[in-house]
């Protein structure tokens, strides 16, 4: 092992030698630099695995063979050797980025860097309260030096502001350190911690003021970190990355070195509170950026500030040292890149990136996958570490502190996706970027790290992601590898892989219908295996559709199989950022996918609150929420519901779906409505069910929150029907149609009950049938014309007869009208309702599934009926895959209509499971009978064909045998022939009575509200943004007033200067029990087990 | 849940005969609202029995045109949706001659069939490609979406108070005297009820559906000779089921057919005497109608249910 002091005194010799190197030619120097830093990272890393593994003990090295506390002297643990790992690899990355980045690349540059790698070094590894300040120092005056390198006249005035509060960080360290020193006599960190609480004095009180207010100007905590956020701004992307990788962590750590000097409940709530503000804050701030790097910087320091915040927890062993270590990790490796990205496309403001990197396949991929790392998406590092964090949090005293945390993780949402929106593909041709291998290196090898830590976390044993799931996902993997291929090819590759897949599932037994996983993996599989043969016919307009697609499948079946909460959160995630992706595909997707992640968003933070209340209550897995009881089974019951209802687009929540449906690839769409909006359906029934199951009352008061979710899914029901009615676009019709569909189901699952069950299970199934026939079948209309709208068809009948019967069976199924299969959906889900006592709602369900009947005729008679438009005369049949898929799923229908026993049976089955009761008193495959009604599908069916074959025969048998055929304009205006013949559609304004009848309550309340609600929040962040004047002097202000307020407020000087006056006014005086406060924490090695960098315990 | 006690073929006959009955009932009653009207009017009107002259001659003419296959089948699905409906309803209550296939399926089945003929008629009519046609099945559908609520709130009400959707078993809940109907057990419900009737039979104050007189409008002017009569009979068919399904779940169905016959005459006639006091809706007009009072009517029935 190599001496870590040597981690520190290599890179200071080579320092001073550089320059001579130098003369040698720039060549000489680079490779010395080099070498350098291969030393440091090597010799890092070797200590970073050796101790992860156990192999060798964490060291203390004693300087100048003086023990301490006299001494000097330096630790070397995990900690330490992950951090500086971390810092060599930036630098070595850093160093690769700066190459092509200096018009004159002077050696200054270089030894400045690896400066920089010896101070971090330092503050990392001493031990000792003076020497960290030393090398604090040197960082700074390292820091300060290489941001004046820059020669733009941003960079020297961020510089300069930085460096005066910097100045004041020093001067408040050094004065700290002193009175401290007064005070204890020493200046060893353990030695002072140990002796600080029993010499506590006025001055003491002061000094760790001092401190703190010194790391948070460091750490760039609120409301100092406006210096910070200008040097974000103005210096050099290359230079920022590797501050971020290197310095930045060494202050965190040596905050947390001497955190231990901070004791009490006091300093405590402060740290906490600040660090939360700063996270809180920062990212609101963020929200009203436009410049790019400027809303890195605010990013920056609220992600430190999470770190910081953090601190204490980890202290009272609340949070694993493993989980601050991946969020840290995270943090580096994603903003390093995001910062590398900002230098590559080097655009100030954020809507100069539409396009960016348009040419460069490998670098847009890079891109997203870092602003995924960052926004804490599986499976990057940082998902895990907020887990574990959060899961750390739930069950200690301090879990409301997680309501804070995920607002602000949300807020990061609204930032950072906005800029991916942003950097969608542009109209005008996109510039083409030449872009050197040293600039891309650096974010592909970060990427890399993360996504390899990342996988390797996925794999835990714990998490239950089975191996089909795997096989999906490596499947999407590769084809997200080989985009190259041309479309057609990657088509087929994907449809054999899907059917591959679902062979092994089936041939596995995972698509039982009578268990509830079961019955929704083969709602995955049909909808994977019909889309993607559709999909044969109908090309994808990106190459990355089909590789997502397969890992969209594969997340899928990871929420669908697993036990693990966190498993089952991790697919939930990664189905929301693959279909988040799929939607981006649009033509004007980003927009769209854009309000889709947001609200995505919003429901994953939901339901990580659900089941972190469950984390609270003890639960581990899904079959252990049982066990829950009381307010925390009612919490976790209702939150988890209010992320399902968001997902699924209820009413109050439904604005993102209609775009995101619309906008989406024509051939993901049916995907979309089909199956993901099932997966929340299924969340809910295998997570958020078996909270209630075993007894437990969750009553607020007199009110049964599934009532009330009951009546969202009613009003949902209503609601989008009625919205329905008066699209004008097909998608966005069948958009609000499948809203109001999906609310019949939350309905049914609201109820509670066996029969409500089997209704909204039987009704998932059909609506896939449907709704998928009805989505494939318009995408091979829009495919044909090439318009969505449905003012401009009309008359297609004659042309694609095999889509308009396909509608014809979608829209009769939909409509629940007998003898075809929708009508079982309805009958259950009425029966249901009289029988678990909810009237109005089964009236209200029966006033939706009727106003449905409007906007199916307006579909099939704008498309279909009426008279055909003179362009859509030589229209064609869809493709030959479409019409093949649309025929399986009437088969499915036509199935379901004659027999939906087939699939109720075992659906009574899977239901019985948890109600003990059957929902049937009959079931057969063709009749069934419950306490309250009847209904015999084959009978209905063969009375209809029987009927209609007696009447057709009839009119036949009376119709004269020739007739001619009337040609569209063949036909009697009151009496009047309008020359010249033209067409005339009625499809403007089609249900304008209907309108008007509705008015009052067609205003489009809902919208207003979420802009009125986003403007107040963009309103908010304007007015706290102009908390940062850009004004040194102001700076100053701040950082004197938040002294003046620590020192006034909160630990105001104790009445008599006496150490031993315990005074109980002032919470700080208080010796801190020595057990609460293990102060070795921070000089001691971490103990085993807690192993930084990703395996999960 | 009642199976049938005949075998098929004798339930066959009898099915047979119901719908011929029913048929001529309908036309029947035609007759009488084209007298009755008339009257009302001052004028003489035609004879009673001309709904089977008219309907004979229609079957005799010749078309010498068609307009695809869709527009084939409307005429289809409506003649189908129509006798399909009335099927679906028991006639006489505990006679098996008249349960018809009542065993296929319950109220909620007897509800959703209502709509077959409606689609089909309107997909039919549509394929014309006439905008008009259009024009009269937007209006005709934005009214019955409007109907539906209070008649749904009927509906529920019933099924609640009954615990059942068997039409069967809503019958049985009515019998013992006048008293157990539930036109007088459950007023509020039969309110909402009939005045959903009036916008299903679609005369005035509603008939802007059909627009009868001024403008050629909609899917009759579409349609003649064999199209026609199978439309007509369908109406036919269609206004009695309606009456009988009202029959049965407000005036305790009927024991033997003369009372069936007299209660639909009198359910039939409710809407039409209205309509020959009342002036035209508009459509919206009509829709915000059945969207006041009568689901007004319709929610206190429920709510009157659930609280006693």
């Amino acid at each position: 092992m190599v001496d870590p002091i040597l981690l520190i005194a290599v890179p200071l010799g080579i320092a001073f030698l550089l320059p001579l190197v130098d003369r040698l030619g720039r060549a000489a120097s680079r490779w010395v630099h080099f070498l350098t830093l291969v030393f440091y990272t090597g010799a890092a890393a070797s200590w970073a695995l050796a101790l992860h593994k156990g192999t060798v003990a964490a060291k203390d090295i004693i300087t100048a063979s003086w023990p301490p506390p006299v001494g000097i002297n330096l630790h070397m643990g995990l900690a330490e050797a992950v951090i500086l790992s971390l810092a060599g690899i930036t630098g070595i990355c850093a160093a690769l980025y700066l190459v092509p980045r200096e018009e004159k690349p002077s050696i200054r540059s270089i030894v400045l860097q690896v400066l920089l790698l010896a101070g971090t070094a330092g503050l990392t590894l001493t031990r000792d309260i003076f020497n960290m300040f030393v090398f604090l120092e040197i960082t700074s005056i390292s820091t300060f030096a290489i941001v004046l390198l820059g020669k733009e006249k941003k960079a020297l005035e961020a510089g300069f502001k930085y460096m005066i509060l910097g100045g004041i960080a020093s001067v408040l360290l050094l004065l700290g350190i002193a009175f401290l020193y007064k005070t204890t006599g020493t200046l060893n960190m353990a030695d002072m911690a140990a002796k600080l609480p029993a010499l506590f004095t006025g001055g003491a009180a002061a000094a760790l003021v001092f401190l703190f207010v010194c790391m948070v100007i460091e750490l760039k905590g609120f409301p100092l970190n406006g210096p910070a956020i200008d040097l974000y701004e103005g210096v050099e992307p290359g230079v920022m990355a590797l501050i971020v990788g290197t310095t930045l962590n060494a202050v965190l750590f040596a905050f947390w070195k001497i955190l231990p000097l901070f004791g009490g409940a006091a300093w405590e709530g402060v740290i906490m509170t600040s660090g939360m503000a700063t996270f809180v804050l920062g990212n609101l701030f963020a929200t009203r950026q436009k410049k790019v790097r400027r809303m890195l910087g605010y990013s920056s320091s609220a992600q430190v500030g999470l770190l910081v915040f953090m601190l204490p927890l980890l202290r009272n062993h609340v949070v694993t040292l493993a989980a601050l270590g991946l969020l840290l990790l995270n943090h580096t490796l994603a903003k390093a890149s995001l910062l590398w990205f900002t230098g590559i496309h080097e655009e100030e403001e954020i809507g100069g990136w539409r396009g960016a990197f348009a040419n460069n396949p490998l670098l847009r991929i890079l891109f997203g996958a870092s602003v995924l790392a960052i926004a804490g998406l599986p499976p990057f590092p940082g998902f895990w570490g907020k887990w574990y964090a959060l899961a750390g949090m739930a069950r200690s005293p301090y879990a409301w502190w997680i309501l804070p945390l995920l607002l602000g993780s949300l807020l990061e949402f609204v930032y950072y996706f906005r800029w991916l929106k942003e950097s969608a593909r542009g109209v005008e041709p996109a510039r083409s970027e030449v872009v050197p291998f040293s600039l891309s290196a650096p974010p592909a090898i970060f990427t890399a790290i993360g996504l390899v830590l990342g996988i390797r976390a996925l794999y835990g044993p714990a998490l239950g992601v089975s191996s089909q799931a795997w096989l999906w996902m490596w499947a999407g993997g590769i084809l997200l590898a080989a985009a190259f291929l041309p479309e057609r090819v990657q088509a087929g590759l994907s449809f054999l892989a899907v059917l591959l897949g679902s062979i092994l599932l089936y041939s596995s037994g995972a698509l039982a219908l009578h268990t509830l996983s079961g019955f929704f993996t083969s709602l995955v599989v049909i909808g994977a295996l019909v889309f993607s043969l559709a999909r044969l016919g109908i090309p994808a307009l990106h190459r990355n559709y089909h590789g997502l697609f397969l890992l969209l499948a594969g997340s899928l079946l990871i929420v669908l199989k697993t036990d693990s909460l966190l498993g089952f959160f991790a697919g939930w995630e990664l189905m929301t950022w693959t279909s988040y992706f799929l939607v981006r595909q649009g033509k004007k997707g980003p927009a769209a996918s854009y309000l889709y992640i947001l609200f995505s968003g919003a429901a994953g933070f939901l339901v990580l609150g659900g089941l972190m209340t469950a984390v609270a209550g003890g639960a581990v897995t899904i079959s252990g929420l049982g066990a829950l009881r009381g307010n925390t089974a009612l919490w976790a019951w209702i939150l988890l519901a209010a992320g399902l209802a968001v997902k699924v687009g209820s009413w109050g929540a439904h604005i993102w779906a209609p775009e995101s449906y619309s906008e989406a690839p024509d051939v993901f769409t049916p995907f979309l409505s089909g199956v993901i909006s099932k997966i929340p359906v299924f969340a809910f029934l295998a997570v958020a069910a078996k909270i209630a199951l075993p007894g437990v009352t969750t009553t607020l008061g007199t009110l049964d929150p599934a009532w009330v979710l009951g009546w969202i899914g009613g009003l949902t029901a209503f609601g989008m029907t009625l919205l329905a009615v008066f699209q004008d676009d097909m998608k966005k019709l069948l958009a609000y149609s499948s809203l109001g569909q999906v609310g019949y189901i939350v309905l049914g699952f609201a109820m509670m009950s066996s029969l409500g069950w089997t209704a909204a299970l039987y009704h998932s199934l059909n609506h896939l049938l449907f709704k998928g026939l009805l989505f494939v079948t318009i995408a091979g209309v829009i495919y044909r014309t090439g318009t969505r709208s449905l003012s401009d068809l009309g008359g297609l009948i004659t042309r694609m007869p095999f889509s308009f019967f396909a509608v014809l069976i979608g829209i009769i199924t939909l409509s629940g009208v007998p003898p075809l299969s929708g009508f079982a959906g309805k009958w259950l889900l009425y029966q249901a309702g009289i029988q678990k006592g909810w009237y109005l709602l089964t009236a209200l369900a029966m006033f939706a599934s009727i106003l449905a009947f409007p906007y199916l005729f307006k579909l099939i008679h704008s498309i279909f009926l009426g008279q055909l438009k003179r362009e859509h005369r030589e229209i064609r049949e869809a493709p030959k895959a479409v019409v093949l898929s649309q025929w399986i799923l009437i088969a499915g229908i036509m199935l379901l209509s004659v027999a939906p026993g087939t699939v109720l049976v075992p659906i009574q089955e899977a239901v019985k499971a948890f109600f003990g009761k059957a929902a049937f008193t009959t079931a057969t495959a063709t009749e069934l009978a419950t306490d309250l009604g009847y209904f015999h599908a084959m009978g209905v069916m063969s009375m209809v064909v029987v009927l209609a074959v007696i009447v057709l025969a009839g009119i036949l048998f009376f119709l004269p045998k020739h007739t001619t055929k009337v040609k569209q304009l063949d036909i009697v205006y009151s009496g009047e022939v309008p020359p010249p013949p033209e067409e005339i559609q009625y499809a403007q304004n089609f249900f304008r009575p209907f309108e008007r009848a509705y008015s009052p309550v067609l205003l489009p309340r809902v919208k207003a509200f979420w802009k009125s609600f986003s403007e107040s929040v963009l309103s908010l962040a304007e007015a706290g943004r102009r908390l940062y004047t850009g004004d040194g002097q102001t700076y100053i202000l701040y950082a004197l007033g938040v002294v003046l307020f620590l020192v006034l407020f909160i630990f105001p000087a104790p009445a008599s200067s006496s150490s031993k006056a315990p005074g109980g006014k002032t919470g700080y005086i208080v010796p801190v029990p020595r057990k609460a406060r293990p102060a070795e924490v921070g000089v001691q090695a971490p103990r085993p087990g807690i192993l930084p960098g990703g395996k999960a315990k | 849940m009642s199976p049938s006690e005949l075998s098929l073929l004798p339930k066959l006959f009898w099915v047979v005969v119901s719908v011929v009955g029913a048929i001529a009932y309908g036309l029947v009653i035609g007759g009488i609202i084209r007298k009755v009207m008339a009257r009302i009017q001052g004028r003489i009107g035609p004879p009673v029995y001309q709904p089977y002259l008219d309907l004979f001659k229609v079957i005799f003419q010749r078309t010498a045109t068609w307009h695809g296959y869709m527009f084939y089948l409307g005429p289809v699905f409506r003649a189908a949706g129509a006798i399909g409906l009335f099927l679906l309803i028991p006639v006489v209550f505990g006679d098996p001659r008249f349960d018809n296939f009542s065993f296929n399926g319950d109220l909620l089945m007897v509800m959703y069939f209502m709509f077959f003929g409606c689609l089909g008629m309107a997909l039919g009519a549509a394929e014309g490609g006439h905008p008009h046609s259009v024009v009269a099945i937007t209006r005709g559908l934005s009214q019955m979406t409007a109907y539906e609520l209070p008649f749904s709130l009927a509906v529920v009400a019933i099924a609640a108070q009954t615990g059942s959707f068997s039409v069967h078993q809503i019958v049985a809940a009515q019998q013992g005297g006048v008293g157990h109907w539930f036109l007088f057990t459950n007023p509020l419900a039969a309110v909402a009820a009939f005045l959903a009737f009036l916008g299903m039979n679609m005369y005035s104050p509603f008939d802007i559906v059909l627009a009868p007189q001024e403008i050629p409008i909609g899917p009759p002017t579409e349609y003649n000779s064999a199209f026609m009569s199978a439309m007509m009979s369908g109406r036919a068919i269609f206004g009695v089921a309606k009456c009988v399904l009202y029959m049965d779940l407000f005036l305790g169905g009927a024991t033997t057919i003369l009372a069936a016959i007299v209660k639909v005459f009198f359910i039939y006639f409710w809407s039409i005497f209205v309509g020959a006091v009342f002036p035209r809706f508009r459509t919206e007009q009509a829709v915000r109608f059945f969207l006041g009072w009568p689901t007004a009517a319709g929610v206190a029935a429920v709510l009157a249910v659930m609280l006693f």
